[in-house]
C-alpha cells in the first residue's frame, strides 16, 4: 500500500492527540524504509532492528515537531539517522560494528530482475565507497531525502552534499565499470 | 558502460525499502516500548509528587508539636490523636508507596 503524504499527516495528528493505533499504522508504513536505511548504515541486521525500534520510540516523543512540510518517511529516517549517529558515538571503540554481517544482504536482494547492473556487484561497489559518500547516497535513495534535508541532517553545506553525492556516483560508476565487471 | 540514469535506477532497485515485508512483531515491540516509556514517566512524576508531599509533611511535623491533640468522640469511646502521629502515619504511608513505585520503575526500565 503506498503511503500517501496526506494520510501520514492525518495519522501524525491523531497520534499527537493520543491515538496509539494511528502511530502503529505509521510504524507499519515506514518500518521497511527505516530498517532498509539502518541495515545499509550498520551492516548488521539485529543492530539495525534495535536502532529502528529506538528511532520509532524517539519519533513518537518528538512527533509534535513534525510539521508536515516534508514527507514523513524523510522525517523518520532523519530521526533514525541521528539515532544511528548517537549509537556510533557511544560505541566508537567497538570495532565489531564496522565488520560486515554476512546475513545482512539477504533481505535486501529480493529482486533479481534488474536488467543491466547486477545487484550484488552494486552492493559490493556501494560497500567499497568512503563511509561518508555511502551515507549520503543511502540517505538520498532510501530515505528519499532532498539534498537540503541531507545537508541539515549531516550539518554539511548544501554544495558539499551535492558534490559528494555526485562524486559517490562517479566512484560507483568507476567501480562498476572496472576490470571485473566488463 | 554505466550511465548515471541507469545507476540511479539500479540504486533505487537495490535500496528500495518496498522489497521488505512489514514485520508485525516489530510494530508490537515499538508499541510496547512506547507504553513502557509512558509508564516510566507517570511513575517518575508520581514519585516526585510523593517526595515533595513527604518533605512538606516533615516541615508540618515540626509545627505539629505546637498544637493540642485532636480528640475524637465516637459513641462512648474517645480517641486522642496527636497531630504528630497523624503526620508520621502519612509519612510512613508515603515512603512505603514511594518504595513500591520505585520498584515498579525498575521493572519498566529493563
Amino acid at each position: 500500500m503506498p503511503a500517501s503524504h496526506d494520510d501520514d499527516i492525518e495519522l501524525a495528528v491523531l497520534t499527537v492527540a493520543g491515538d496509539l493505533n494511528a502511530y502503529a499504522e505509521l510504524v507499519r508504513r515506514h518500518q521497511p524504509a527505516v530498517l532498509a536505511l539502518l541495515v545499509q548504515l550498520t551492516h548488521h541486521r539485529p543492530l539495525a532492528d534495535d536502532i529502528a525500534q529506538d528511532s520509532f520510540v524517539r519519533g513518537f516523543t518528538k512527533l509534535h515537531q513534525y510539521t508536515g512540510a516534508g514527507s514523513f518517511r524523510s522525517w523518520i529516517c532523519g530521526v533514525a539517522y541521528r539515532e544511528w549517529l548517537m549509537h556510533r558515538r557511544r560505541n566508537q571503540h567497538d570495532h565489531k560494528l564496522s565488520a560486515f554481517n554476512e546475513d545482512f544482504h539477504s533481505p535486501v536482494i529480493a529482486d533479481t530482475t534488474m536488467p543491466m547492473i547486477n545487484q550484488i556487484d552494486l552492493q559490493n561497489a556501494l560497500d567499497c565507497l568512503q563511509p561518508e559518500e555511502r551515507e549520503l547516497l543511502i540517505l538520498s535513495f532510501v530515505a528519499e531525502c532532498s539534498h537540503a534535508d541531507i545537508a541539515s541532517m549531516t550539518k554539511l553545506p548544501l554544495g558539499t552534499v551535492k558534490s559528494q553525492i555526485r562524486r559517490a556516483k562517479e566512484n560507483l560508476k568507476n567501480l562498476l565499470n572496472g576490470p571485473h565487471n566488463d | 558502460m554505466t550511465d548515471f540514469n541507469e545507476l540511479d535506477d539500479a540504486l533505487r532497485l537495490l535500496l528500495r525499502p518496498e522489497n521488505r515485508a512489514v514485520d508485525e512483531k516489530f510494530v508490537l515491540n515499538v508499541l510496547s516500548r512506547i507504553r513502557r516509556q509512558r509508564h516510566r514517566q507517570s511513575i517518575t512524576i508520581s514519585c516526585l509528587c510523593l517526595l515533595m508531599l513527604t518533605l512538606l509533611s516533615q516541615q508540618a511535623l515540626k509545627l505539629a508539636s505546637a498544637y493540642a491533640p485532636l480528640s475524637v468522640q465516637w459513641q462512648n469511646l474517645s480517641f486522642s490523636l496527636s497531630p504528630g502521629l497523624v503526620i508520621n502515619t502519612f509519612i510512613a504511608l508515603a515512603v512505603g508507596t514511594l518504595a513500591v513505585l520505585i520498584q515498579r520503575l525498575f521493572q519498566y526500565t529493563d
